[in-house]
């Protein structure tokens, strides 16, 4: 059962220390995704999704940032494992140096081990993708950037084949011993000193033209595969000549480039107009079924969750309340934050002159309320929920909670 | 800068573009290469086309081409006399007006040839300004955007050293600095880079600390770019274009400085082709009465010239900077 998560996050803790005071923004959260399916995260804004999903990649800037506790367990794929192993200095603390089978706590990597998984293993698509594309390269350079960025060796390996074969047919090739040794060593070993040297150094850093031009010809495969019509263009446009929709192909395109394991979608449709929502939710459901990635739906609408998430977790003021498949929540919400949150959904065949709303504001989490976070709003607030703060309990299979109102049914 | 290097590559495509069989994808290729680069040549057709529309850059650009032309054709306009260009040409007598003689913009103190001074005064203005917006632009560059980036004890560190520079007067510093040094152009130019680089660091630390915080550098470190190419591919090119206006308009400044400098006597020696020593030459002159073949004039040319051309080479680079920055500001742009 275990094996099957691709990622699990326990007792996470994640401060903010500013100037007003200590930030618990994240309090011990307990989540985990299932291989290929889709995970919707939701909560009001400032409640703590978006920390989660940097967490996982390792982005919380610290300071101010600083996590206090948790484990972030990821299944690595082998060829990214090895890598990992074979670097030095890879691991923070000594306890973890040797990763049982193949997961890796994200936590006790360093920076340069990190990097081997960002937009590799896992990748983000951010809210707003016109501030999330860089508005000085085109669209192409962007996508090849993180292609030349991780499959260097694959990039490698196809440049010798076919200069192999441009051997073969024409005879001579311009450079072509040059071309063959330099190409050996960086698909032995993708992060050879003396290549990146040299990638630095004028005219020496010709080398790396095949290179780029195969990189090139990936993006625009992947520019096909997000169904963007004329992806010749669109390779040389620039962000801002390109629509809403259209940039955020390309986000996805960036993301999914190096078909990774899990994807983190940070409201991806938020800055999106709702045709546009709609075409871009497919395609995300699209290349995940054909990739087999796993997806990290991070939203506030309630419609994108029943759309196209397998579970879903509600977090509420840092913590996870409720987690449970979609229909479940959907049908019987248990916590009464969830119930809060989907009698507010308006419904066209209820008459009714006013939307139900929960009282009271998300708590400054500065100075979070004692106990359960939530009491100070919640309509069946005991006084037991001011002391104690409730554990995430599972009700029934697959449907935890974490709140007193179900604590008796565990209890006896 | 930037858009120089484009012009001439696809000067180069243009020209390599004549074999029309598909060239194997390992030897050089111009279409491909045109391909690659149609992106920027549009951008750049862009830039010109706004440039074209723009009547004070027109301007601006036709006063800085105009200085340009008095540099280049310096030696034709007027042809040095002794082993050193620097030293005008002079007959040690009282100035002579506009068109005496032969000397087209008449003579200066100590009967120096104004037209001489005024063309390789052209020279050495530009050098000077060139020179000193370049080294400056190169230290700010490194300087900000380390600090900016970085932050923390480098960015403390960088910036206090900076402030020590800002606190004290410009004019002032590169004085203390340039009679410290022997009396040269070179030793004057060095003053002027040291008062000069720290208004660059902190323009473009500015620039960098707001550019870091985009969304698409949070998104290039989701991808796993290394923290130093993050600020180069990333953050510099995004940042640069205020630092590229303010370096145009200065190059004007510039000048005016180092006419200061000169003007007070910290600078080239005097009766050198130096716009700024020649106002200060001249004034010994200035309005006083000469006589020429029985007539009498007052003396006004003797610094009239060489202020009009500071004042053409200041104002062409200002309203050339303040077009660029129209045209490098993407939110004018559309």
């Amino acid at each position: 059962m275990n094996d099957e998560f691709i990622i699990e996050i326990e007792d996470l803790y994640i401060n903010f220390y500013t100037k007003g005071g200590v930030v618990k923004a994240i309090d011990g959260v307990n989540l985990s995704i299932i291989k290929g399916e889709t995970f919707g995260l939701v909560g009001e804004s400032g409640c703590g999704k978006s920390v989660t999903a940097n967490s996982i990649m390792g982005l919380i800037p610290t300071p101010p940032g600083k996590i206090e506790k948790g484990v972030i367990r990821f299944t690595t794929p082998k060829e990214i494992m090895d890598r990992v192993r074979s670097g030095k200095r890879t691991f923070k603390g000594s306890e973890a140096k040797d990763p049982k089978g193949d997961k890796i706590d994200i936590m006790k990597l360093n920076k340069k081990a990190i990097r081997l998984i960002r937009g590799r293993a896992i990748s983000m698509i951010f809210q707003e993708p016109m501030s999330a594309l860089n508005p000085v390269f085109t669209a192409g350079d962007q996508i090849s950037e993180i292609i030349l960025l991780h499959e260097k060796k694959e990039l490698a390996e196809a440049v010798l084949k076919k200069l192999e074969e441009r051997r073969n047919g024409k005879g001579v090739t311009l450079g072509y011993n040059f071309l063959k040794r330099t190409y050996t060593k960086m698909a032995a070993d993708p992060d050879n000193g003396t290549l990146a040297l040299m990638a630095k150094i004028p005219l020496l850093k010709s080398y790396r033209r095949p290179m780029v031009r195969e990189a090139n010809e990936k993006a625009l495969r992947m520019l096909r595969l997000v169904r963007i019509p004329d992806p010749q263009n669109v390779m040389k446009s620039f962000p801002h000549e390109l629509s809403g929709g259209m940039q955020q192909r390309v986000m996805i395109a960036i993301a999914l480039s190096c078909r990774p394991q899990l994807l983190i979608a940070d409201e991806p449709t938020t800055a999106l107009d709702v045709t546009i929502q709609a075409q871009i939710l497919k395609l995300i459901q699209e290349l995940q079924e054909e990739m087999g990635t796993s997806v990290l739906m991070i939203t506030h609408n309630l419609g994108i969750v029943a759309e196209v998430c397998d579970r879903v977790g509600v977090m509420y003021a840092g913590c996870l309340v409720e987690s449970a498949n979609t229909k479940t929540i959907f049908k019987e919400p248990l916590h009464p934050y969830t119930q809060g949150l989907m009698n507010s959904i308006p419904k066209v065949d209820l008459d009714i002159t006013r939307l139900e709303t929960i009282e009271g504001n998300v708590p400054n989490l500065i100075k979070p309320p004692s106990g359960c976070r939530f009491h100070t709003r919640c309509p069946y607030a005991m006084e037991h929920c001011k002391k104690e703060k409730p554990q995430l309990i599972e009700i029934e299979p697959g449907h935890s909670v974490a709140c007193h109102l179900y604590g008796g049914v565990d209890n006896g | 800068m930037a858009e120089d290097k484009i012009d001439k590559s696809q000067k180069k495509t243009n020209d390599l573009q004549a074999p029309a069989s598909p060239a194997p994808s390992f030897d050089f290729d111009p279409d491909a290469l045109m391909r690659e680069l149609a992106p920027r040549i549009r951008e750049f057709k862009n830039s010109i086309s706004l440039f074209r529309e723009n009547i004070t850059a027109l301007l601006g650009l036709s006063f800085v081409i105009f200085i340009i032309l008095l540099a280049v054709f310096a030696p034709m306009i007027s042809p040095p006399t002794s082993a050193d260009p620097m030293y005008i040409p002079r007959d040690f007598k009282a100035p002579k007006p506009p068109g005496a003689d032969g000397h087209i913009l008449g003579t200066g103190n100590w009967g120096t040839d104004m037209l001489y001074g005024i063309v390789w005064g052209a020279r050495t203005s530009i050098s000077i300004s060139l020179f000193v917006v370049l080294t400056g632009v190169l230290i700010g560059l490194v300087v900000g955007s380390i600090a900016g980036f970085y932050g923390g004890k480098i960015d403390n560190l960088m910036m206090r050293i900076t402030d020590i520079f800002l606190s004290l007067p410009a004019l002032i510093l590169a004085m203390a600095i340039a009679s410290i040094l022997e009396r040269n152009l070179e030793n004057m130019m060095l003053a002027i880079v040291i008062v000069w680089w720290p208004s660059y660091a902190r323009l473009i630390r500015a620039q960098v600390l707001s550019i870091k915080e985009n969304t698409y550098v949070e998104a290039a470190r989701a991808i796993g770019v290394k923290k130093n190419r993050i600020l180069f591919k990333h953050i510099i090119p995004n940042s640069i274009s205020p630092l590229i206006v303010a370096a145009t308009m200065d190059i004007g400044s510039v000048v005016l400085v180092a006419a200061g400098l000169s003007y007070i006597g910290f600078g080239v020696s005097t009766g050198s082709a130096e716009w700024g020593r020649m106002v200060s030459d001249g004034q010994a002159w200035f309005l006083s009465t000469v006589y020429w073949e029985g007539r009498e004039y007052t003396a006004s040319w003797v610094v009239l010239f060489p202020g009009l051309a500071i004042l053409i080479f200041t104002m062409g680079f200002s309203l050339l900077g303040d077009a660029l920055r129209d045209i490098l500001d993407p939110r004018m742009r559309r």
